[in-house]
């Protein structure tokens, strides 16, 4: 460990005590990466990725204030980490530094009924949290498929969406206040007061700076009383066409239904019309679903066979998606009601559903919504069996206005076509539009060709996206995945906009570098590094002013 | 060569004011940004005003340390008048306007094809101006979080480059640049174009509703909200020793409509309200919420606001009416009242309070006071929870990233 290193870990020691800072070799490496599936493929092969020096644990905002104040006069870049399920390479420190973890400062407080906010410390866990306001009959109604592993601070800091942000929001819609400390080290509390034409909001300049301009400590967000009635239901839609229309005049009628998922014909396939999420799914539907349709023989030989099948699918995209767009056709579209007052859940219900009908729907009943509603949380974790099998499986949410949804939909699998598998479904609607989610695999035989593969697909997307007229990131964040086409989503004037930001807030630049395309780290898609292995504790740190 | 025939360089419609100041009318944005990188690059100190605006300095501030004397500043003040094209986009219900239309010419132009921007009460003043001062905001379902009735934003920075936010209708790519150029006052930099969303006109109704107390009808408010029974319109006229009252509107689709009527009539009821009236309000009616001459039984309070209700109460007690003030300031719903018992406590029972917006967590509103008494009611509305407007930290964290700006180049 370099010297600068080493003072620096004693002087935070002196303020949190030594249980809550370490350079714990092993420690190091499980806070060396995020959900990056780019990360995962290296990692597969037992690669490392560059650790951080340091990783703190501290309990409050004066002991966050305490040591962003150290790493300061240290030049050393801080990194604010919540619970590490960010999919965009937002907490790697390519040069080492200092991790802050703030899951100690995880406090849920009683809820004011009256103003229905809550404080709650960032680094509460989503469902501790969810779980703590249900005792005291309320919610937040934020509910990520990653409810389990992320935080309330890392919701903030990428401005993440849950499954019922239709009535909900998403989290920015859901804040009122919160505290953060700033690259000065320097605590700043801002809003929980109501705000409407009272100056700048603040707020909503630190939600989604994923952790280059400060990190936040504590959050007062808006909470409802629990759903007294929920009301679900599935309809088959003739067409993608049909779906999104109705989806539109759900919203534009003023309808705020909670659940709105609409999946494209190869996801309705892929989910044989049950109305679940997919995400990994599509490893099951590649493997189970294509190999059934194979005559048996012998276990290993059927293993094999399906991982040919696989191999030949991704090797040849374009060839397949079509044929089996030509098998698939209807939407499935998944609905839900939910609310205090059963005569508007009811009518909400009702209106919601004739209008589909009226669009060519096909009643299916609460069936697919009680399933999807079930098994909401399940389908996201089944990315080690993907890897396991020598794919890549990521997903890409982007959002544009009705005018555009269904251009940039096709325009997207145009591209990624050439590149691999692609599928889709719409969700998180509103009145000027929605949001598609985009769900990509491909397969390459070595890591090298995967990275390559991964980084051509990535570029194919995102590029199409730009052109069509969406959003790089409509939940996900940008952190260093995506922040080559940071420029291209705010232009150039945007950029110098958001950079002044953080030379106001972070004038050394120690927050989080080479993240958002605000300074430092490489031009991506595609890491920085091939493969490394180098060891932590470089302690040289030198960050872009 | 002078700042004026630098500006008549690159072909800008000019004018010399008598008052010595240069006027500018530009066409678009990109003749802004031609002026404000012309002025940027002046040898002179360039005072920047937009009418409805306070005056922004281009230089920087460690410039503007050498130079104490105002009249050292040249002014150029940018007319946006002709900056007024519109163009609507139905299918996701917004409207794109350039910032010198009045808002209420712009609800007079969407409402012309069927369309309202949903607001209480549009003002005359220019839709880039509006959004700079973020006053007086919007009305109140679209002060509710996620319903904010600006999708996009188009400014010149003062560093001279063109901002256009993405019109998407959400996105997680960094801090939001609309946030820091809405209610910027314009230290950041002109706002030439705006994206607006715009809903149906469709028919409604308002409640207005008696209350003998005002913690009544305050109780009322945070019951409906958290029945999330959200108003499209709201208004609460606090009547001091008389009846306070609330009314409170709905919109759009009818059968919707009817249902939230009658649960606001429930809840009503149940905190102790009395109906006075059900309203039909016609697509696109507009007007203040408890300026309804209509509705039998307010008495005073129906034709007036708050420094009205004032005078005559004044006039009833016998008393000359005071020089009355109102100051804005939003307080938590659990702080309303308390506000209001600190301001009647300290100051005397002449005071009013009118809240005008409805937020899941607080109002906003006026607190009305004689002149003399304003300061002292800033303090006292801080100290019991309340937040008068003005108050915020936002001026020296906007003068931070402005500072920013300006040492860039131009
Ligand atoms: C299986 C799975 C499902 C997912 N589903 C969803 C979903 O449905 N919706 C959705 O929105 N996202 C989803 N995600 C993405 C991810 O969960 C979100 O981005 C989440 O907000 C990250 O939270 P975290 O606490 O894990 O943050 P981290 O991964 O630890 O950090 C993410 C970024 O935020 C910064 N950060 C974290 N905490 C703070 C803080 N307190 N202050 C300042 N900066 C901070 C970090 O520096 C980093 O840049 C999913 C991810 C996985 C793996």
């Amino acid at each position: 460990m370099s010297a600068v290193v080493e003072k620096l870990h004693s002087r935070i020691a002196e303020v949190l005590g030594r249980r809550f800072v370490t350079d714990d070799a092993e420690r190091l490496e499980a806070y060396s990466r995020d959900a990056w599936s780019r990360v995962f493929l290296a990692a597969r092969e037992g690669c490392s990725t560059p650790s951080p020096d340091l990783v703190a644990w501290p309990a409050d905002v004066e002991q966050v204030a305490a040591i962003m104040g150290l790493a300061r006069q240290a030049g050393c870049p801080v990194v604010p980490y919540g619970a590490g399920s960010g999919v965009c390479g937002g907490t790697y420190l390519l040069d080492g530094g200092l991790i802050i973890d703030l899951k100690r400062i995880d406090h849920v407080g009683t809820v004011d009924r009256q103003d229905r906010l809550v404080e709650v410390g960032a680094g509460a866990l989503g469902e501790h949290f969810e779980r703590r306001l249900a005792l005291q009959g309320f919610t937040c109604g934020h509910f990520p498929s990653s409810m389990y592993c992320s935080t309330v601070g890392g919701w903030l800091a990428a401005r993440s969406a849950g499954q019922m942000s239709s009535r909900y929001g998403k989290i920015e819609d859901m804040v009122s206040g919160l505290t953060f400390v700033d690259g000065t080290a320097r605590i700043r509390r801002l809003g929980a007061r109501p705000r409407a034409g009272a100056g700048p909001d603040l707020i909503q300049t630190v939600v989604g700076s994923e952790g280059t301009l400060g990190a936040v400590t504590d959050a007062v967000l808006r909470v409802h009383r629990a759903p007294a009635v929920r009301r679900m239901r599935g309809v088959l839609m003739p067409s993608l066409e049909s779906g999104v229309e109705a989806v539109r005049k759900m919203f534009q009628a003023g309808h705020r239904p909670a659940v709105v998922r609409l999946y494209d014909p190869l996801d309705t396939l892929v989910n044989k019309g049950k109305g679940t999420d997919t995400g990994g799914g599509v490893v099951s539907f590649l493997r189970r679903g294509l190999g059934k349709a194979l005559p048996k023989s012998g276990k290993g030989n059927k293993r094999r066979t399906r991982s040919a099948i696989v191999d030949a699918v991704l090797t040849r995209p374009r060839f397949f998606g079509e044929l089996l767009d030509r098998a698939a056709g209807s939407c499935m579209l998944v609905l839900g009601s939910e609310g205090q007052d059963a005569r508007l859940v009811d009518y909400e219900a009702r209106e919601i559903l004739s209008i589909s009908l009226r669009l060519g729907g096909l009643d299916l009943g609460e069936a697919p919504g009680e399933h999807w509603l079930s098994h909401r949380y399940s389908v996201s974790f089944k990315l080690t069996p993907a890897l396991d099998m020598g794919l890549f499986v990521d997903t890409l949410e982007t959002a544009a206005t009705w005018g555009r949804v269904l251009g940039l939909y096709h325009a997207v699998r145009q591209a990624v076509r050439e590149h691999g598998f692609v599928m889709a479904h719409f969700s998180h609607a509103y009145e000027e539009g929605c949001s598609i989610y985009f769900t990509l695999a491909g397969s390459a035989p070595d890591l090298q060709g995967s990275e390559e593969a991964y980084d051509r697909l990535w570029r194919a997307a995102l590029d199409a996206v730009v052109a069509g007229g969406g959003t790089i990131s409509h939940h996900h964040g940008v952190g260093m995945s995506k922040q080559a086409f940071m420029h291209k989503e705010h232009g150039e004037g945007g950029m110098v906009l958001l950079r002044a930001l953080k030379k106001a807030l972070d004038p050394d630049g120690i927050m989080n570098p080479g993240k958002l395309g605000l300074g430092g780290g490489p031009e991506l898609p595609g890491a920085p590094w091939r493969v490394t292995r180098a060891g932590s504790g470089r302690g040289g740190w030198k960050v872009a002013a | 060569m002078s700042l004026i025939q630098d500006l008549e360089g690159v072909g800008l419609g000019l004018s010399k004011g008598q008052d010595g100041a240069i006027k500018a009318y530009p066409l678009d944005a990109e003749e802004v940004q031609a002026l404000v990188r012309t002025c940027r690059r002046a040898k002179e100190h360039v005072l920047l005003e937009i009418d409805g605006l306070p005056p922004t300095p281009l230089w920087a501030p460690q410039e503007g340390m050498a130079f104490s004397s105002a009249d050292e500043e040249t002014r150029v003040c940018v007319d946006l008048g002709k900056m007024k094209a519109v163009a609507l986009d139905r299918e996701s219900h917004l409207v794109n306007a350039f910032a010198g239309i009045s808002v209420s010419d712009l609800e007079e132009y969407v409402s012309e094809h069927g369309f309202t921007l949903g607001l209480q009460d549009p003002p005359a003043l220019a839709v880039g101006a509006w959004l700079a001062l973020n006053e007086p905001g919007p009305g109140s379902r679209l002060a509710f979080p996620g319903w904010s009735p600006v999708a996009a934003v188009e400014a010149v920075l003062l560093e001279g480059s063109l901002i256009r936010t993405s019109r998407v209708p959400r996105s997680a790519t960094g801090p939001d640049p609309k946030a820091l150029l809405i209610g910027g006052k314009g230290r950041l930099g002109v706002i030439t174009r705006v994206t607006l969303r715009m809903y149906p006109a469709a028919r409604g109704k308002r409640i207005v509703m008696a209350f003998a107390d005002a913690a009544d009808a305050v109780g009322a408010v945070i019951e409906a909200l958290g029945q999330d029974l959200v108003p499209d319109a709201f208004g609460l006229l606090d009547g001091g020793i008389s009846e306070s009252v609330l009314a409170w509107e709905v919109r759009g689709d009818p059968g919707r409509v009817a249902r939230v009527s009658l649960a606001i009539d429930e809840v009503a009821a149940l905190n102790g309200g009395r109906r006075l009236a059900s309203i039909v309000r016609e697509p696109g009616a507009q007007g203040e919420m408890l300026k309804e001459p209509e509705v039998p039984g307010l008495g005073d309070l129906g034709a007036a606001g708050p420094v009205e209700v004032r005078a005559a109460a004044a006039r009833r007690a016998g008393r000359r009416p005071e020089p009355s003030v109102a100051i804005g300031f939003g307080a938590r719903w659990s702080r309303i009242v308390l506000v209001r018992r600190a301001l009647i406590n300290e100051l005397g029972g002449s005071v009013r309070l009118h809240l005008e917006k409805a937020l899941p967590e607080g109002g906003m509103g006026i607190a009305c006071v004689d002149s003399e008494n304003s300061p002292r009611a800033r303090d006292i509305i801080r100290q019991a929870g309340g937040f008068p407007v003005g108050d915020e930290e936002s001026e020296s964290w906007i003068e931070g990233v402005a500072g920013t700006l300006l040492g860039e180049a131009p």
